[in-house]
């Protein structure tokens, strides 16, 4: 196809790839995306676009067993696809508030519910918790400050099996 | 001829064998191959068939052509076909037409499995190539398809029937350079380069220069690493070890990185910058890929550098080595004694 381009022809189309590579990031994400959201191949690479603070929020789930050990548990138990996704889907569902965090709180007590042979270092967890917790990445990676700053019980629900009581609220 | 006339020549219509291009053919199509068969594989169908309807957000081409969910058994379908593809666009063969049709589907596909939930920037440059390399004469040298050209036209002057070769295409001479092998190689190099811009220009539209201090590259890494450590199980060992580096330290990646980034189509004016940009951008994946943890597969194996190796310089040197090679025996069986 491009053989058959005399010198003109490619120079347009030279053009036309580079400025599509180039308008996302130069005249905003509507230029790809009706809705602004970030699109595939062309971006405008949303990640940098934000400044991050130095203390941050996270959603993330985690069990507990009967004596309050804390499990962190991984996206596996609740996505099909990488860690990526999980994350992403976590926080778009506490965007949406429609109940699907809880829903997820519920998949994933109920795959620790089934005691698999893989969950298996999980198997004492007795109650799934969905939170919203704050880190300083600074002080928790050096030690300084291992706790969250502050945790934000989303969704909590029992593992079947166990003698939880079902519920949410905050802590 | 002007000044813009001659810039314009250099960078974006070079004279180039048809060597590079098919080069840039062959490794695309066995990573391709390579990459997406086996584990790959069955993550690739499992995350686009079995995760909720909810989470379905479709984007680009996908979302252009209003595409539905695929069933498993034409996903898969159409995944093998790409895998099928990627050998048959590796070795060259009917590249006219199989070149075309292959960068369609690896792009549909790769814009397939970015609807699931979340966008993977690590597959804009895959997914862009395929179509360019795909719409290019990128088989008319060191491809089954300009053998099998020089073994038809063989036979149709012995005087037999040529079949097949109009379907073919042309054979190009490695060894002869023409700007329509050039240009489509500048324009693989332009985008590739263009998509790191793109990256520079996000960071410096949010922070303007203080991008460079290395505040937001560190607020980066430990973002990255508290998802690690939380949803993944575990950060890179190396994360707490940054947050004790000097800051001069952070200033030099962040500053450097940026200005890799934002100059990186400068290579296209001059092919020596080439060598210093694929050092710098293997630097910057390893890097990236050491402390934050995140796999730009295609990079990290230097395979997106491939456009911008003067394989046609090589290819000449190997020739002329074969030919001294060929010539010093004989050299030394005519010398006297």
């Amino acid at each position: 196809m491009f053989d058959r381009l005399g010198r003109t022809g490619a120079l347009i189309v030279i053009l036309v790839v580079g400025a599509a590579v180039l308008a996302p990031a130069l005249w905003g994400a509507r230029v790809i995306s009706p809705k602004g959201r970030d699109s595939f191949p062309l971006s405008w690479y949303p990640m940098f676009s934000r400044e991050i603070k130095e203390t941050i929020l996270i959603h993330h789930v985690v069990g507990f067993d009967s004596e309050g050990n804390e499990y962190r548990l991984p996206y596996t138990m609740f996505t099909k696809g990488g860690m990526n996704e999980g994350r992403a889907r976590l926080n778009r569902m506490a965007r949406a508030r429609s109940g699907k965090l809880r829903a997820t709180c519920k998949t994933v007590a109920g795959r620790l519910g089934q005691k698999l042979e893989r969950d298996r270092e999980y198997h004492a967890v007795e109650r799934v918790e969905v939170v919203l917790s704050r880190y300083n990445p600074r002080k928790y990676f050096t030690g300084e400050e291992p706790d969250a700053i502050r945790r934000t019980v989303k969704a909590r629900c029992p593992v079947p099996g166990g003698a939880v009581r079902d519920g949410g609220g905050s802590r | 001829m002007s000044l813009v006339r001659r810039l314009i020549d250099r960078a974006l219509l070079p004279e180039r064998t048809p060597v590079p291009l098919a080069m840039i053919r062959f490794f695309f199509g066995a990573w391709m191959a390579w990459a997406y068969s086996g584990r790959v594989r069955t993550g690739f169908l499992r995350t686009c068939t079995q995760t909720s309807l909810d989470h379905f957000e479709p984007v680009g081409v996908v979302n252009w052509f209003g595409v539905e969910p695929l069933s498993e058994a034409m996903l898969t379908g159409w995944y093998d076909a790409m895998l099928v593809l990627s050998v048959l666009f590796a070795i060259g063969l009917w590249h006219r037409i199989i070149g075309p049709l292959y960068g369609v589907l690896v792009l549909f596909l790769l814009t397939y499995r970015n609807c699931w939930g979340f966008v993977y920037h690590t597959d804009n440059i895959l997914a862009m190539q395929a179509v360019l390399v795909g719409l290019s004469p990128a088989s008319d040298a060191l491809s089954v398809d300009s053998w099998l050209i020089a073994h038809l036209e063989r036979r149709k002057a012995a005087g037999h029937r040529g079949w097949g070769l109009d379907l073919l295409g042309t054979r190009g001479d490695p060894t002869v350079a023409h700007w329509k092998y050039g240009w489509p190689v500048q324009l693989i190099v332009l985008m590739i380069t263009l998509t790191y811009s793109v990256a520079a220009i996000a960071k410096l539209g949010a922070q303007g220069l203080q991008w460079g201090t290395g505040h937001n590259l560190l607020g980066h890494i430990g973002l990255n690493g508290l998802w690690y450590e939380f949803i993944a199980g575990d950060a890179k060992p190396i994360t707490g070890q940054i947050f004790e580096w000097p800051m001069w330290v952070m200033n030099v990646l962040a500053a450097g990185s940026l200005g890799l980034e934002l100059f990186a189509p400068l290579v296209l004016l001059d092919r020596r910058l080439a060598v210093l940009f694929i050092l710098a951008g293997l630097g910057l994946h390893w890097g990236i890929y050491m402390t934050m943890g995140i796999p730009f597969v295609y990079h990290l194996h230097g395979y997106v550098y491939v456009p911008f190796v003067p394989w046609d310089w090589l290819y000449d040197g190997w020739r002329r080595f074969q030919a001294w090679r060929a010539r010093a025996p004989a050299d030394d069986e005519t010398a006297p004694s």
